[in-house]
């Protein structure tokens, strides 16, 4: 029997380096808060990004050096821990972020209630994050005769987790095209010591699953654990920081409440997990290894339990993204029935039949308006009358197209245009406003469907729109 | 465990210094803002003979120090023995005779004394003139902070030979320390009064309007970059937060609001009165709202209140 016995060597020190690992990294950041107070430097453009970027990849550095260092007595091969925190942050790159930012829009929705938090946090952020790290362990290193040790899965998987954040981290400084540099650091040390707490309680589960027989659902266990650890994580940072408003200028400091937070959660998980690794072995000792014979079969069972554990919770994910997103309120108002967005509120003013805000969001509204015909106005001319009326009220105000279409089978004139809205007074820029348009002659008065938001938003905002117009009925 | 806290100390102390630098180089802080000033034909020959042909201009020695404003607005016809509390800009100066070609005045600024290293120097090359005139050099921080207090120094220097001399205390000042030369020559047009320049410390007892305008810039709190588009929401007093989310926030419960532009700065389009508690809302896409049920402008603010509102994702 070839079978390769487990190492069952203590580390009594490596939960000391995980303590470390988290004061150094706080320890940096108080001195980046300190340095960036004290001389303020004003960086602009690409040095403000270079610099942005090296303080992202510093925390992940440090806290794998200690890992490193403390590692001595059998040491992973520096290359293979390397090699799992690239792939971690290529596998974040090319997937996890696409997946949370692009796919599911993540940021658009997330605060709009509590559930969309507490679900949004859970199911979609904490899922992806949480399953990509198991894939990079899992795939890349897990059946490696490297891992032969139950402290391996928490530095695997801590690399795999801090690869993660140091891609959140990246992508964060080129997103916001550089950052004040005190409160950016702030921010990713929080990144990474969160990514590394809740990546260390998967790395211990995956440490076990590969040097102990265990029950086919251990695997699956660990991964909603990782992803309701860094959901939780998410809802009470929220909870924590939730913006400030102060007379006068705001502190040179930046806030610290999730970063304290996210050092104490890596220090709890490393002293339970230093507990539990510390029993594990000592089982061991006693009653020797149950290290599986044939470990692969229960490994691939295992692993596909693990995949569907994922497939459930991203399943509950997109529920809850579409009925955030594409949830409606219906109306019926004088003849119009129809549906608005679930997000938008009633903005209603004199002369309206309907107005619809998305006072909470994009700032977006939907209206429709009912003008009496006068005799032998076609839809040109009660364009033209939009056009005086819009042009006194507004500076700029211009139709940029103009065609001819149908709404609910009559004949309808479709115009886009733009204005823009000084509302905003003195000091403050005026705002351009883009709008679109539907014209409808119905009998003896002419029904107006109008959309205004920004060209950022429009689109977004414009394929709402076109589902309101479809929806509505008079 | 020695070794590898050894190690990582080293690790951690050359990051430091390496970062140190970095900052130390870019290091930026308020700067100094300063300007000369020039009054020709000012009838106040009493103080320096005139001539009918410039050849040698002469000024007061030891150096004038002349009262300014928290603008930074220099009232040559006051001389100042000693500044107040809260000073922003201070002024030394001299009067002359004339201005032969071709003459350039150097000023050199101490502070805590003439061995100490200079805070600031700089020349101008003057225009000739055969007439008697003021001139000033004022210095102050570009955004109006009040300077150190302490004894401060000037150096002026005519075609670079050490021309006149002075120091004054800054802060502590007082009205009685103030000399008004604007009346002393009869001067007809209406003087500046140093009650109406000395002002800043008067303000409590100035009354309050009732009602204030609101602007603030809106910024995300860890990058510091304004926000654009954010809306900042006042409910009309006595809705509270939740009963307006409810009823899917109504327009008509909105007292007054203001949408950030591209720098991050709004002004709410209806002032907010004093001494009222209302609820507000600060909401921008991809962040977390910020729901205030109390916010109040008391009578302690100034108006318009400027607010800064740091917002999270």
């Amino acid at each position: 029997m070839a079978q390769q016995q487990p190492v069952v060597r203590q580390r009594a020190a490596w939960w000391q380096s995980a303590i470390l690992a988290v004061v150094g990294v706080l320890v940096f950041v108080g001195i980046v808060i300190g340095l960036d107070a004290a001389f303020q430097p004003q960086l602009t453009g690409t040095s403000l990004i270079i610099v942005g970027i090296i303080l992202a990849i510093v925390p992940a550095i440090l806290w794998l050096v200690f890992f490193y260092l403390q590692d001595r007595l059998e040491p992973e091969p520096k290359r293979e821990v390397f090699k799992i925190f690239i792939v971690g942050l290529a596998l974040a790159s090319a997937i996890g972020i696409p997946l949370t930012d692009q796919v599911f829009r993540v940021e658009d929705w997330l605060y709009r209630s509590s559930t969309s938090l507490v679900l949004g946090a859970i199911f979609v952020i904490g899922a992806i994050e949480a399953f990509i790290i198991y894939l990079t362990v899992r795939h890349f290193i897990y059946d490696s005769d490297e891992f032969n040790e139950r402290t391996d899965g928490m530095v695997y998987g801590t690399a795999a987790g801090l690869g993660y954040a140091t891609a959140l981290n990246v992508q964060f400084i080129l997103g916001s095209g550089g950052a004040a540099l005190g409160g950016a650091e702030v921010f990713i040390a929080e990144v990474a010591l969160a990514h590394a707490a809740f990546a260390g309680v998967l790395g211990y589960f995956l440490g076990r699953a590969k040097l102990e027989r265990e029950r086919i659902w251990w695997l699956p266990i660990g991964l909603l654990l990782a992803t309701v650890l860094n959901g939780l994580f998410i809802i009470a940072r929220s909870r924590l920081e939730s913006g400030s408003i102060v007379v006068g200028a705001a502190s040179v400091l930046p806030s610290i409440t999730g970063l304290i937070l996210a050092g104490a959660l890596a220090l709890v998980v490393a002293a339970i997990i230093a507990a539990l690794i510390r029993r594990d072995i000592s089982h061991t000792e006693t009653r020797g290894s149950r290290a599986a014979v044939d470990a692969h079969i229960g490994d691939m069972q295992s692993n596909r339990v693990t995949v569907g554990m994922f497939a459930v919770l991203i399943i509950v994910g997109i529920i809850t993204a579409a009925v955030v997103t594409g949830g409606m309120t219906s109306f019926d108002v004088s003849g119009f029935k129809g549906d608005y967005p679930a997000h938008f509120g009633l903005a209603t003013r004199e002369g309206d039949v309907l107005r619809v805000a998305d006072t909470l969001g994009s700032g977006a509204e939907f209206a429709i308006q009912t003008l009496d015909l006068e005799a032998g106005e076609d839809a040109n001319r009660v364009a033209a009358r939009l056009t005086v009326q819009r042009g006194t009220e507004f500076q700029a105000y211009k139709v940029l197209e103009s065609a001819e279409t149908t709404l609910n089978g009559k004949p309808a004139l479709m115009q886009r245009f733009a204005y823009v809205d000084m509302r905003t007074l003195v000091k403050a820029l005026p705002i351009v406003v883009e709008g679109k348009d539907y014209i409808v002659l119905d009998g003896n008065r002419a029904i107006v469907i109008t959309m205004l938001t920004t060209p950022d938003n429009l689109p977004d905002v414009e394929p709402q729109f076109q589902q309101f117009v479809e929806r509505l009925t008079f | 465990m020695n070794a590898q806290l050894k190690l990582f100390l080293a690790i951690l102390s050359t990051l430091i210094l390496l970062l140190a630098s970095v900052f130390t180089a870019l290091a930026g802080g308020p700067h100094w803002q300063a300007a000369a000033g020039n009054l020709v034909g000012t009838d106040d020959g009493a103080r320096v003979p005139a001539q009918a042909k410039c050849t040698k201009m002469e000024i007061s020695n030891p150096s004038l120090w002349f009262a300014t404003d928290k603008e930074g607005n220099v009232y040559a016809d006051k001389i100042v023995k000693q500044y107040p509390d809260g000073t922003s800009y201070i002024a030394a100066g001299f009067e002359y005779n004339c201005i032969p070609k071709n003459t350039t005045v150097t000023v050199v600024y101490y502070y805590g004394g003439f061995d100490t290293e200079p805070v600031f120097t700089d020349s101008s090359k003057e225009k000739a003139t055969n007439e008697g005139g003021t001139f000033w050099w004022y210095i102050g921080y570009d955004d109006g902070t009040p300077i150190p207090e302490g004894d401060w120094q000037v150096e002026w220097y005519i075609n670079k030979k050490l021309a006149s001399q002075g120091e004054i205390t800054v802060g502590g000042g007082t009205k009685e320390d103030v000399e008004d030369i604007g009346d002393e020559t009869g001067d007809d047009e209406e003087s500046t009064s140093i009650d109406d320049i000395w002002n800043w410390g008067d303000e409590e007892g100035e009354d309050q309007a009732a009602t204030v305008t609101v602007q603030g810039t809106i910024v995300d709190g860890k990058t510091k970059k304004p926000i654009a588009g954010a809306m900042f929401i006042v409910l009309n007093p006595g809705v509270g937060a939740q009963e307006w989310v409810d009823a899917k926030f109504p327009t008509e419960d909105v007292f007054s609001a203001g949408q950030t532009d591209t720098k991050g700065k709004f002004v709410l389009s209806q002032p907010l009165e004093r001494n009222v508690t209302y609820t507000v809302f600060v909401v921008a896409k991809g962040y977390q709202p910020i729901v205030a049920e109390d916010f109040m402008i008391d009578d302690q603010q100034e108006d318009p209140v400027d607010l800064t509102i740091k917002m999270y994702k």
